[in-house]
């Protein structure tokens, strides 16, 4: 029954938007972009030193979305170590039965600090090349994972990253209060020099900011999976307190 | 003058501050510290905002390439009514948040909650101050999944269920507003509000029906419009109290007033025919459902329901008397259901129960809660001298001036659900003060509330209480609000 | 011959009702938070097709290239649908993690994630 329902209503909603909608788009591809790319497009390198009109939107033009972005993100990993108090101290030592061998052993250990370097170059490379925060973050992210899952360390502190976390995302908070406290007088304003075109320093408070946001999103990432996982470090907590409530 | 982006800035870096240091005592001090300092700033802003709409320039940009952000009236009314509630329940959570719930690892857990409640408060803000359609949406993710984790609180096994149900609904809002937003930024080539209501109102009529189709779904979730408003009841009486009453205080009220000020201005004139009809369609549902309930938490939840929906149809009037009561009504409620969810809350801790059955006598024994609950529910009957009383009354003039048939329709509505509601909350208040005591007197430990949670409700309740002696002062707030909602 | 942008939307549309309609009917709350995922890939595949130019480039400027700069910024295709997409991809994530946590700790109480068996998940 709920499957029809289902079906129908799909079907009216496809229809309703392929009629009316559709027929709009289904047009010659377009030659040139809209208003706001285009004045995104011109006003980068002016206004903001990057190469990469994307994180110059990103970071600057739209820089309180980024800021609102990176809390979404905290405010998962604070849920996900909220509803996680359950699995605390149970490791993975239920799921993975054997330890992997010669081969898991080292290798773990030896791409390791590859990829904490690609993570943190795309991290730093974020304002002229594709990349920035994010995904240098979820790199960096990934060689935490892999310690987890190859043995590497059986646990990790969620407080460490919890201070980690902390202190990105005020260090992004102070960056943007930086520009209020400045003559421009505006929440998030660039208002170090732009440098030149295409060096690593350059663009302003833009891979600063996304320092700090890499930071962020590893440390998150990195408590996220240590709290599924139960591979908390044993903390005070877990076993009962006494009998005050 | 300083700047509102404090009222950003603070509560983000009071919540990364407070994950910082992880301790108790420090999140609550933080807390409340940052809350009622933006509380003792937002009367100054309001009076600033009301002669002249404070405009904001972001990162030194201004719009249409970077972000079109400002304080209005409507704005800085909110912001007084989010920062004054956020502060009265975190002096409530204080005393009561430990006792929401046994689970393991609970000790941090507290930390975490004043950090989400700040976010969620962060959330609100912005929702308010901002002008552009993208960071519309991010806020207003902020806001809902701060909710989100706060129903699950207790993770009692309702909660998770509540919160996931409100999260897969809500998820799929989210992906129409998406959708939505890039629609518009098709047509229009920005995204700042004011450009977008000049392009969708040359648009062809399917391209913009379309699109306020795709928002008012994606809003009218999480506003609690009929009939997108099934997880209410199961995430409003699942929360803790203190969650619930921000929900039902000051949450969805902003949602709503978010879609009406874009239905008002970005929409056509038929989708508020249709959001009167859905409006008048909440309220009916909402207080029926509320009538059958016997837990007491759930009766206010769809009792919720049916005030929003008030609201709503007051609203969608389309006049500004209409909205002036609108915003009348949504300053009672938010005194009146935080009171009655904040008293709740210590009706459940003390009796172990949440069923009305389990309340009886609790008169006696909890006076000057159970006092707060009868004064509260009074007030949103709409029992004169209350507060309650005099917004009713201007909806129904709002309703009854606009000569037209869903007017005279929501007139008769409006006064059915006014008697279905006096019909509950009476029994329930009966039921406190009603004579065979001993099952409330053997099972409740510990007396009447805290002195936290008395200031906080007393806080609340004042407002009922007083506001229908001081209905010209706040006249001059609504009004201008009023007018300025008819503008973007 | 038809265009490039015609079969994006066209997928993103077809996802996105593949998506709604798993949330309508699975039963397994897994799938219905992997179909609320595919819901979000559509209207990020929506979101970026709208910024599609044809014989567009990517909008980033090579400073030592041979064309000029002006020359490059003609042929670049929209980045702000690329920073919309950058920011939905991030809290979509976010919300799959909490709900599969979620589930998580009711699979942990009940011992089960189908519909049927949670009374307070009816629609």
């Amino acid at each position: 029954m709920r499957k029809v329902i289902g079906v129908l209503l799909i079907v009216s909603f496809a229809f309703f938007v392929f009629t009316l909608v559709m027929r709009d788009l289904w047009v010659e591809d377009p030659t040139a972009v809209r208003t706001l790319g285009q004045a995104a497009i011109e006003e980068t390198i002016p206004q903001s030193g990057a190469a990469n009109t994307v994180t110059a939107i990103v970071v600057q033009f739209r820089g309180l979305d980024t800021l609102g972005e990176v809390t979404v993100l905290f405010l998962s990993a604070l849920g996900v170590a909220l509803l996680s108090g359950e699995f605390a101290g149970r490791g993975l030592k239920e799921v993975f039965r054997d330890d992997g061998g010669f081969i898991l052993y080292y290798g773990a250990r030896l791409v390791l600090p590859i990829i904490i370097l690609v993570g943190v170059y795309i991290v730093a490379h974020g304002h002229l090349s594709p990349g920035g925060g994010f995904p240098g973050g979820v790199l960096v992210a990934t060689a935490v994972y892999a310690v987890l899952m190859t043995g590497v360390k059986k646990e990790l502190s969620t407080r460490i990253m919890a201070v980690i976390e902390g202190f990105a995302g005020l260090a992004f908070v102070a960056l943007g209060l930086l520009g209020l406290l400045s003559d421009r007088f505006s929440f998030l304003a660039n208002i170090l020099p732009k440098g030149s075109l295409g060096m690593v320093f350059s663009a302003g408070i833009i891979p600063l900011i996304y320092a700090a946001v890499g930071t962020k999103v590893a440390a998150e990432l990195s408590t996220l999976v240590t709290s599924l996982t139960g591979s908390d470090y044993a903390s005070a907590d877990t076993t009962a307190q006494g009998g005050k409530r | 003058m300083v700047s509102p982006m404090l009222l950003i800035a603070m509560p983000l870096g009071a919540a990364f501050l407070i994950v910082l240091l992880g301790s108790k005592i420090a999140a609550r001090i933080v807390a409340i510290a940052t809350v009622a300092f933006l509380a003792v700033l937002a009367p100054f802003w309001l009076t600033a905002a009301i002669s002249e709409p404070i405009a904001i320039v972001l990162a030194d940009v201004v719009p249409p390439l970077g972000i079109a952000f400002g304080l209005d009236a409507v704005s800085a009314g909110f912001v007084l009514l989010i920062a004054v509630s956020g502060l009265l329940v975190l002096l409530y959570s204080l005393p009561y948040i430990p006792h929401a719930g046994e689970f393991k690892g609970k000790e941090k857990a507290e930390v975490r909650y004043y950090a989400i409640f700040l976010l969620l408060l962060a959330g609100a803000f912005g929702l308010v101050m901002t002008k552009d359609i993208f960071n519309l949406f991010v806020f207003f993710e902020i806001l809902c999944i701060s909710s989100y984790l706060l129903v699950a609180y207790s993770q009692e096994e309702r909660a998770l269920e509540a919160s996931f149900k409100y999260m897969v609904l809500g998820s799929i809002g989210s992906a129409f507003m998406l959708v939505a937003i890039g629609l518009s930024y098709r047509l229009s080539g920005s995204l700042a509000m004011t450009d977008i209501a000049k392009a969708l109102a040359a648009a062809p009529a399917s391209y913009s029906t379309l699109v306020s189709v795709l928002f008012v779904f994606g809003f009218g979730i999480e506003a609690a419009i009929f009939p997108l408003n099934t997880w209410l009841p199961d995430a409003h009486s699942s929360a803790p109290s203190s969650i619930s009453a921000v929900l039902s205080g000051f949450v969805i009220e902003v949602a709503l007033v978010v879609l009406v000020r874009l239905s008002l201005n970005i929409f056509s004139g038929t989708m508020l025919l249709v959001l009167s009809v859905l409006a008048l369609a909440g309220v009916l549902v909402g207080e029926m459902a509320a009538l059958g309930q016997k837990e007491l938490k759930r009766a206010l939840a769809f009792s919720s329901i049916g005030q929003v929906s008030m609201m709503l149809f007051a609203f969608t009037l389309g006049s500004e008397i209409g909205r002036w009561a609108g915003f009348g009504q949504l300053l009672m409620h938010a005194g009146a259901k935080s009171a009655l969810f904040l008293v709740s809350g210590y009706f459940i801790v003390r009796t172990g129960s949440h069923e009305i059955e389990a309340y009886r006598g609790l008169g006696r024994k909890m006076p000057a809660a159970s006092a707060f609950f009868a004064i509260a529910a009074l007030s949103l009957v709409g029992m004169p001298p209350f507060f309650g009383f005099f917004t009713k009354l201007r909806i129904l003039e709002a309703a009854a001036a606009a000569h037209s048939g869903i007017g005279y329709a929501g007139i008769v509505v409006i006064l059915f659900a006014t008697v279905i509601e006096s019909i509950y909350l009476f029994r329930i208040v009966r039921t406190l003060y009603g004579a065979n005591a001993e099952a409330a007197v053997s099972s409740s430990a510990g007396g009447d509330l805290p002195v936290f949670a008395w200031i906080a409700v007393a806080g609340f309740v004042l407002l009922v209480l007083v506001g229908g002696f001081i209905i010209p002062s706040f006249d001059r707030l609504l009004q201008p609000m009023a007018a300025v909602l008819a503008t973007i | 011959m038809i265009s490039i942008s015609a079969v994006l939307y066209s997928t993103s549309l077809i996802l996105i009702l593949l998506g709604l309609y798993g949330v309508l009917t699975r039963k397994n709350l897994i799938r219905v938070v992997i179909s609320l995922d595919v819901v979000d890939l559509g209207v990020n595949i929506f979101l970026v097709t709208i910024g599609y130019v044809r014989d567009g480039r990517a909008p980033i400027y090579l400073a030592d290239a041979q064309t000029s700069l002006a020359d490059q910024a003609s042929r670049m295709v929209d980045p702000l649908p690329q920073s919309l997409v950058l920011t939905a991809i991030v809290i979509g994530f976010g919300v799959t993690a909490v709900a599969l946590t979620l589930l998580m700790r009711l699979y942990e109480r009940k011992g089960t994630v189908m519909v049927s068996d949670l009374r307070g998940l009816k629609w």
